[in-house]
């Protein structure tokens, strides 16, 4: 078994895969990411064949850990990449039991935090990237976590899932090619690269930020913009997070808290320039 | 000669007759953290861990059958008294009906 253990933010993971390459992959991505605390992880994803024979014979790779859900399809060892990030991503959307998660992306900026839920689909990964290298911290991808006590954004900076178009209009901005992981297609997603944040979003990971805006994007339709009411901001918060319903109580305080304190809307835009002005727009009235 | 198993209709009616109509009663708010939010009220209910979105009239039943349990019959009268309607056969149904909703969330249950 070849193994890579390293931080990500407050997580410790330990990957582990019978196939090297992958791991090999794992590690350039992560490049740079600080390994477990205490050098010990508290998180084990992996990968491996479903059946002994798929190690070698037409192999695939399933996803495993310390967290699993039962009958997920096993993915061509090509894509093995994306099923170690899954089995990543599954760890912590099952086990995460110290902060609430909300399915978002998020970027940081003077202390406070632009918080981008949505469907997969809705642009928020790649407004995440496209701030991420304007002046943004990038704070997280697909999971933001909020502290239960302090109610702050505890930063989990995962490199960017961009898709399709996205990857061709990040590598026109990024110039370091060592950031992205290699381009995968045929994902059930489509043509799919990893882009892992900039450097400052790493060595800051355990900076945390004040929840200061939430913005949910709508990709592929005119410029429009309209508030979120509270019932539904709660609505829609809840309804994206993997672990509300586990926490409880204090998931139900601690969305209460988000939804009380925190200003929300939701604007659509029809591509990457008019998004950026409609955020940027959103924040001058809020002062971020 | 085979036996009839037919009942006669009185004996049917008698048993029919005697059958108590089923009592509600609620954990709320006892057992909830509640919040009106947008005029909704977002309750907590802590035994089953659900959170619900309820708007009118599902507080206001709530509220009835907290006090004392009661039939469906006696919570519409107790409900139309409250809001000033006549206690009609709509309002039943309609009653009724938000009943088993809330029975079948888990915010009633029969006692």
């Amino acid at each position: 078994m070849y193994r890579f253990d390293v931080r990500i933010g407050h997580a410790g993971f330990r990957v582990g895969s019978p196939w090297r390459h992958p791991i090999d992959t794992l590690r350039r991505l992560y490049a740079g990411y600080p390994p477990p605390e205490g050098g010990g992880a508290t998180l084990t994803a992996r990968i491996a064949p479903p059946r002994p024979l798929r190690r070698w014979l037409r192999p695939q790779a399933a996803i495993a850990g310390d967290h699993c859900l039962p009958d997920v399809v096993p993915m061509a060892l090509r894509h093995a990449l994306l099923a170690l990030e899954m089995a990543m991503n599954m760890q912590v959307a099952l086990g995460e039991r110290r902060h609430l998660l909300i399915h978002a992306a998020a970027v940081e900026r003077g202390g406070k935090a632009l918080i981008l839920p949505g469907e997969s689909g809705s642009g928020k990964s790649t407004l995440a990237a496209l701030l991420g290298e304007a002046g943004w911290r990038v704070l997280a991808d697909e999971f933001v976590l909020i502290d239960l006590a302090t109610l702050r954004v505890r930063p989990f900076p995962r490199p960017i899932s961009l898709k399709n178009d996205a990857i061709v209009e990040m590598q026109a901005r990024v110039a370091d090619e060592s950031r992205f992981g290699p381009l995968l297609t045929g994902t059930p997603k489509g043509a799919l690269r990893h882009l892992r944040p900039k450097a400052d979003a790493i060595a800051r990971m355990d900076e945390s930020a004040v929840p200061a805006l939430i913005l949910f994007p709508a990709f592929g339709f005119p410029s429009d913009s309209a508030g979120v009411s509270r019932s539904e901001l709660f609505a829609r918060l809840t309804e994206g997070s993997t672990n509300y319903i586990a926490l409880g109580q204090r998931g139900f305080e601690t969305m209460l808290r988000i939804v009380d304190t925190t200003p929300a809307a939701r604007f659509a835009y029809p591509d990457s320039a008019a998004g950026l002005a409609i955020v940027d727009q959103f924040c001058s009235e809020i002062g971020l | 000669m085979p036996r009839s198993r037919a009942v006669p209709p009185e004996i049917l009616r008698i048993t029919v007759s005697t059958v108590p109509p089923p009592l509600f009663t609620t954990d709320f708010p006892r057992l909830c953290l509640t919040r009106e939010v947008d005029g909704l009220l977002l309750v907590f209910h802590r035994p089953s861990g659900a959170t619900h979105f309820l708007e009118n009239p599902a507080p206001e039943m709530l509220d009835l059958i907290s006090g004392s349990p009661m039939t469906a019959e006696d919570l519409t009268d107790a409900l139309c008294e409250r809001f000033s309607l006549g206690a009609d056969a709509e309002a039943r149904t309609v009653i009724a009906a938000r009943l088993a909703e809330l029975l079948a969330v888990g915010l009633v249950r029969h006692c």
